[in-house]
């Protein structure tokens, strides 16, 4: 499977190609007062109100550091009802992707309960990259402040 | 003797003595009558006093004899209304004690008959016999009745007395000597004859207890207030003591119906009793047996011998005599009585000295307190005149003492205006005028000396001063001739100076030529470095255009890398369809990060080219400011050699006149050697005529030493003129 590569702190994890719609450089947001520190602001991607997520505020608690590599990976979050919307990502140093075999893919090692994300680790020729579970990212109290309205699946889903 | 002394042995001393004297004499005047008056006054209320005891005694001898006349007018016989009129009257007299009427026997004729029809009782109105003897008595306020006793007792006082006195004189009435009678009261009795027809038929009387009269005496000397010590004794016509408010052994009865010739006081100041006994009728007499109190050196008959010696003039008054010592007070007293006609009486004051003098010692006391106070005063103010008087005085003649003696620095200090302040004011004054006239005098000797002294070191100045100036014209003939040797020497010097500053003057024009030529070149050399600093600048701007350039590079290599991302992800979605354009999108992203790595090398060579253009710019800055500063040094020093050449330029004509005033100079010193000549002449004739000046000055100082010594004796006020401190020597050097 095809992994969308970014760094948290010093490591190299992988996102699964499969659930990003998108990477687009990191526009200018509009900041949504009152939301925890991890919700950067909210920007229009083809027409729908697309939440931002900083990541690295999420899993490390300092914000991402502004350079040309961070950037938005727009994916496709899977709610409850067999919908998805349309959630950013903001990571630092997303320039690569990498091809990874399934049989390449093995088992983490260690659970982390404060991070329910991590899943399987890849071995690639840039080292140990561990893959992220897009539905396990979101605690659900923040799922539920992002989603809890409106339902709706993107128009644009496939 | 000195004037104070004088003044206060000749005048104050007998003043005060007669003053002392006069006051003296004035209050034992003052005492004498104080006391008289004192005295009188005191008499006056004891008159008073004894008018009152005789009222009272007139009153129950009235009262008496008011029953006798009822008796004889009509009530003599009628027994049962005999008996109710003397109740009447004792209930009407509460200070009676009793009231009687007493017949002889049988005199009504109604003895038997009346003891028929009222049986004898001993509390009945008759004795055994029938005979009418009431008595009504008043015992602890009761009134009772029952008869007369002892009337016909030799000793009796009451009937066998008024009888007889009736009899041999006609009385009218009488009161009884006091004595003791039954239930321990002491009494007297008032009694009148009950005549009818000339016939002593019998007697009516009432009887007083003796307390009433001494209530009667402490009233009296309540009267007295505010003597203290003041005491009455009442003595009877039988010259016993009816009452007395002396004090003695028995508080109770007093010295009552004590005779006046057993009054002895014992050591202990109070009146002894115990030599006394009391007779049938209750009289108090010298008891049988007991020995006679004159006999006794322990008791002091003073009372008896002065109330013995008063009552043989008993009708008389005894004023106040001389004052005796009285024993029971223990203290100098007066004594006095006044007589009380009714009954006989008599009644006697006494009072201690020491109180009667009370009033009158505070007021003697308080006009010696006033009196001395004045004296004294007075005393005070004419020490204090005296005293000012004699101070200045004083002072006057020390003053005029130190005058004499030379001394004029004296202070005189005049503070009032009368004749001896005109004296010190004098005084002041001639002192004044002495030490202006000394002062002035001091001061012209002082300068004349300093004068002759001055006069005497100049002569002796110009004596050297003509010396010196012969053997000085010698030396400067001598040095002329040097003089005119020297200046031939200096004119061939100068020739040769003014050579070599020819060919320095030479040497500096050629400098300032060749540092005119190197200012130029440095001139240039700066604006050269000016020219580089820019083209340095121009690198600088050329160098930014680079960055930017590299910046756009740098944004496409990242578009490219970001399309070739976003193109690997469609290639995925695409699957088995995308594999090929994923394959490009990999080359395109592998083209855009080699990109990325030669933007990365550029910019760094572009910034250490940046870095050392800078560092040359700095430099070169440096490096101008460098020469700019050698420039104007160079500028500076052509200056400097410009001035010197001036300078040596403007020598050269001076070394002409020099050389010109150095011949001139030559030919005047040989004028100068023959006027010196001349000089030595006149030199020699000057010294001969200081001889005689000298002579005259010594004659000065002579003449003004003298007069110094003389003046020399005075002592002037005004400091710094005085000649002990003379700024030069007494007498003048000799001329050598």
């Amino acid at each position: 499977m095809l992994l969308v590569l970014f760094t948290l702190g010093s490591q190299r994890y992988g996102l699964d190609a499969g659930v990003v719609e998108m990477i687009v450089p990191a526009l200018p947001l509009r900041a949504v007062p009152g939301t925890p520190p991890a919700v950067v602001g909210v920007f229009a991607f083809r027409n729908q109100v697309t939440p931002v997520i900083d990541l690295a505020q999420l899993a490390l608690g300092q914000p991402a550091r502004p350079a040309m590599s961070s950037r938005y990976v727009v994916t496709r979050f899977p709610l409850a009802g067999g919908t998805e919307r349309f959630l950013a990502l903001l990571a630092e140093r997303v320039n690569e992707v990498c091809d990874v075999p399934d049989d390449r893919l093995r088992p983490p090692g260690v659970r982390s309960p404060g991070a329910p994300f991590l899943g399987p680790v890849a071995d690639t020729p840039g080292g140990l990259v561990q893959t992220v579970t897009l539905a396990q990212l979101l605690p659900p109290e923040l799922q539920a402040l992002l989603f809890a309205e409106e339902p709706a699946a993107p128009s644009s889903a496939p | 003797m000195k004037l104070r002394s004088k003044f206060l042995l000749t005048v104050l001393l007998p003043m005060v003595a007669v003053l002392y004297g006069v006051l003296g004499w004035n209050l034992w005047r003052s005492y004498h009558e104080l006391m008289d008056n004192q005295l009188r006054s005191i008499e006056l209320k004891l008159e008073d006093a004894a008018a009152r005891v005789d009222s009272s005694n007139r009153e129950a001898v009235t009262v008496a004899r008011v029953m006798a006349l009822a008796q004889e007018n009509g009530l003599f016989g009628h027994r049962e209304q005999s008996l109710q009129f003397a109740q009447a009257v004792l209930e009407e007299y509460p200070q009676f004690i009793g009231s009687y009427f007493g017949y002889e026997p049988n005199a009504d004729g109604e003895d038997a008959a009346f003891l028929a029809t009222h049986p004898y009782r001993p509390d009945g109105a008759t004795d055994a016999s029938g005979r009418f003897l009431p008595y009504w008595v008043r015992i602890n306020g009761k009134i009772t009745l029952e008869p007369l006793e002892q009337m016909e007792n030799p000793d009796s006082l009451y009937y066998r007395q008024m009888k007889a006195n009736y009899l041999a004189r006609g009385d009218k009435y009488l009161i009884t000597e006091p004595y003791l009678y039954k239930d321990g009261n002491y009494i007297v009795e008032q009694t009148s004859p009950i005549v009818i027809n000339n016939q002593f038929e019998g007697i009516a009387g009432v009887d007083r207890g003796l307390d009433s009269i001494s209530e009667i005496l402490h009233d009296l000397e309540a009267s007295l207030a505010p003597l203290q010590t003041a005491n009455f004794i009442v003595v009877s016509g039988g010259n016993r003591v009816v009452a007395a408010t002396l004090p003695s052994q028995d508080p109770t009865q007093g010295l009552r119906s004590v005779p006046v010739e057993l009054l002895y006081v014992n050591g202990q100041g109070q009146f002894e009793t115990s030599f006394l006994g009391t007779d049938s009728v209750g009289k108090s007499i010298l008891r049988p047996g007991a020995p006679n109190p004159a006999s006794d050196p322990n008791l002091d008959g003073t009372y008896a011998r002065l109330l013995g010696q008063m009552l043989q003039n008993r009708d008389q008054f005894h004023p106040f005599d001389t004052p005796f010592f009285d024993p029971v007070r223990q203290q100098l007293s007066y004594i006095a009585s006044a007589p009380v006609r009714t009954g006989n009486w008599m009644l006697v004051l006494t009072v201690t000295r020491d109180e009667l003098m009370l009033p009158v010692r505070s007021r003697i006391v308080f006009s010696i307190a006033t009196s001395s106070g004045g004296i004294l005063l007075v005393a005070f103010m004419f020490v204090v005149a005296v005293n000012s008087i004699s101070r200045r005085i004083g002072r006057a003649v020390t003053v005029a003492q130190q005058v004499a003696a030379g001394d004029l620095t004296a202070d005189v200090h005049v503070d009032c205006r009368d004749e001896t302040g005109q004296l010190l004011r004098a005084n002041r004054d001639m002192i004044g005028s002495l030490n202006s006239l000394i002062g002035q005098v001091k001061r012209s000797s002082i300068q004349l000396i300093s004068t002759a002294n001055e006069i005497s070191g100049t002569a002796k100045m110009q004596e050297t001063t003509v010396q010196d100036f012969g053997s000085s014209t010698n030396q400067i003939a001598a040095a002329v001739k040097e003089i005119s040797a020297t200046s031939q020497e200096l004119l061939g010097a100068m020739a040769g100076v003014s050579t070599v500053a020819s060919d320095t003057a030479g040497l500096a024009d050629t400098g300032r030529q060749q540092l005119a030529d190197m200012k130029s070149k440095m001139q240039s050399l700066a604006g050269a470095t000016t020219s580089i600093s820019q083209k340095l600048t121009a690198i600088t701007e050329k160098a930014q255009a680079i960055t930017g350039v590299i910046t756009a590079i740098t944004k496409v290599a990242d578009q490219t890398n970001l399309l070739s991302l976003n193109a690997a992800i469609e290639a995925e979605k695409a699957g088995e369809y995308g594999l090929g354009f994923g394959v490009v999108a990999r080359e395109i992203r592998r083209l855009a990060d080699q990109t990325a790595v030669s933007v990365l090398d550029i910019e760094n060579m572009v910034r250490d080219m940046q870095t050392a253009v800078s560092a040359g710019v700095m430099e070169m800055d440096k490096f101008t400011g460098e020469v700019r500063i050698g420039v104007d040094e160079v500028g500076r020093l052509g200056q400097h050699l410009e001035t010197i050449l001036h300078q040596v330029q403007a020598l050269l004509p001076r070394f002409g006149q020099v050389k010109e005033g150095m011949t001139a100079q030559s030919a005047g010193a040989q004028q100068i050697n023959e006027a010196m000549t001349g000089l030595t002449e006149g030199a020699r004739q000057t010294a001969e005529s200081r001889q005689e000046f000298d002579k005259a000055v010594r004659n000065l100082h002579a003449a003004v030493e003298a007069l110094r010594r003389e003046i020399a004796r005075f002592k002037v006020a005004e400091g710094g003129t005085g000649l002990t401190r003379l700024p030069f020597p007494a007498s003048p050097k000799k001329p050598s």
